[in-house]
């Protein structure tokens, strides 16, 4: 009967006399020790299970002193692997209330132990990542209130940036923040301003090229700055207006991106430097370690992007 | 012989993300002082070697390269013991000895009011010190 219900469990099992020698360990707790079988530890001091563990010698002597105690900590197992334990340690009384023997129960928690580990540090990478947002959201309404505007004005292409942010947002969420492609960023940034079921007015074309987040979340901002940009003054303000994204790689491994308007009024170049200009100028080419040129030609706006493909991901957390 | 023109102080930004740099950048131009800026730890120690005139560094904590914001100040610290720090961060809380003595340390997002105060005061009190050295 008590074997069968040793069998049974999923813990490891043990009995030690009082000197903390293995008197008894059940087919499970062999296993879960990686042994080959249960003699191996026959007779073998349990402390010399846990190399790193001094709470284990002092979990031994309280149940020697008819103590229970309970711990958790790691140790190795015969081939050598770190598992993670909650361990139980009791005295085996006799009628008299001796100490006879001591029992271990030690319950295998490695995995509940990584999860735990890896929601902490998902947590603290969330946090940082919504201070950063915050902070890229304080710096957004700063530059907005620079420029001369009453508060409803201001207040509206705040309202628009903190959205196009959101959108570059869903684009790295569904990529798990890693990178996302460039096709995928310019849609998203282009999706409110596009006749719905065609490009119009937008004409798309590149190849495929994996933008690492901190270029793919500041490309979609630019990209907002650029239409906002044309729908006040350029292609996007009348109806036979178009705008042509096109991007290529060199064998150089540069990335050339343009943005180029056609059919809209004629261009004027702007009087003052907004927050649309120093996002594209300063901003999208130190991130992009690039170089940005806008043409204030008075056929339409050009802008381009050349930038080096292969210099690693900036490594930003965004 | 024209009159001496007295330095303004200079700051160095230290900041990864563009756009927050570009922020910082034009808090401290808007205070009248020179800047320089940088997007990680290890610019910022070549940018110290290359300009004495920097009085105070404004950085974040966490930036791509090999070492971190904290490590700047460290290092900054022992070398020109005079440089004022301003440290922000998002994620980490700094315990006491974590950064140099007479750094101030802010959590992102931070007070643009709070930080422009706090860099001349410690701009003040680095002319001051410089008077009474010279």
């Amino acid at each position: 009967m008590l074997t069968s219900v040793l069998a049974a469990s999923g813990d490891c099992i043990k009995i030690l006399d009082l000197d903390g020698r293995i008197q008894f360990i059940n087919e499970e707790g062999y296993k879960l020790l990686e042994a080959t079988d249960p003699m191996t530890l026959r007779a073998k001091l349990w402390i010399d299970l846990w190399p790193n563990e001094p709470t284990a010698t002092a979990a031994l002597a309280a149940a020697r002193a008819g103590r229970d105690a309970h711990f958790s900590g790691s140790a190795p197992t015969f081939r050598g692997s770190l598992r993670q334990w909650d361990v139980r340690v009791k005295p085996v009384l006799s009628t008299a209330g001796v100490v006879m023997q001591i029992l271990v129960v030690s319950r295998d928690i490695t995995e509940q132990h990584r999860l735990s580990e890896q929601r902490t540090l998902l947590a603290s990478e969330l946090e940082h990542r919504i201070k950063n947002l915050l902070a890229m959201v304080a710096a957004i309404a700063q530059q907005t209130i620079r420029a001369p505007a009453t508060i409803k004005e201001a207040a509206d292409r705040f309202a628009a940036r903190v959205q196009a942010l959101g959108r570059a947002q869903s684009i790295l969420t569904r990529t798990n923040w890693t990178s996302a492609d460039i096709r995928v960023v310019v849609d998203g940034a282009l999706e409110p301003l596009r006749v719905p079921g065609s490009n119009v007015p937008f004409e798309i074309d590149g190849p495929l090229v994996a933008l690492p987040a901190n270029r793919a979340l500041n490309l979609v901002l630019a990209l907002h700055e650029l239409a906002t940009n044309a729908a006040k003054y350029g292609a996007l303000s009348c109806a036979e207006g178009r705008v042509r994204l096109h991007w290529r790689t060199t064998a150089e491994r540069m990335l050339i991106f343009e943005w180029q308007e056609s059919g809209g009024p004629t261009v004027t170049i702007p009087a003052r430097t907004g927050f649309g200009s120093k996002l594209l100028q300063r901003v999208l080419a130190a991130e992009f370690d690039g170089r940005v040129r806008i043409d204030y030609a008075s056929t339409g706006v050009t802008f381009m992007l050349t930038a080096p493909l292969d210099r690693v991901a900036h490594g930003a957390t965004v | 012989m024209p009159a001496l023109k007295i330095r303004p102080p200079t700051v160095l930004v230290v900041e990864d993300d563009a756009l927050i740099r570009l922020v910082a950048t034009e808090l401290v131009e808007d205070l009248g002082f020179a800047v320089f800026e940088v997007p990680s730890a290890d610019d910022a120690l070549a940018m110290l070697e290359l300009h004495e005139e920097i009085t105070i560094v404004f950085t974040d904590i966490h930036m791509p390269g090999s070492i971190n914001g904290l490590e700047l100040a460290s290092l900054t610290h022992q070398r020109w013991p005079a440089v004022g720090f301003v440290i922000v961060s998002g994620e980490h809380r700094t315990e006491p000895g974590q950064i140099p003595p007479g750094a101030q340390f802010f959590s992102k997002p931070y007070s643009p009011e709070v930080i422009s105060a706090t860099l001349l005061q410690m701009a003040t009190e680095a002319a001051g010190a410089a008077a009474a050295a010279g």
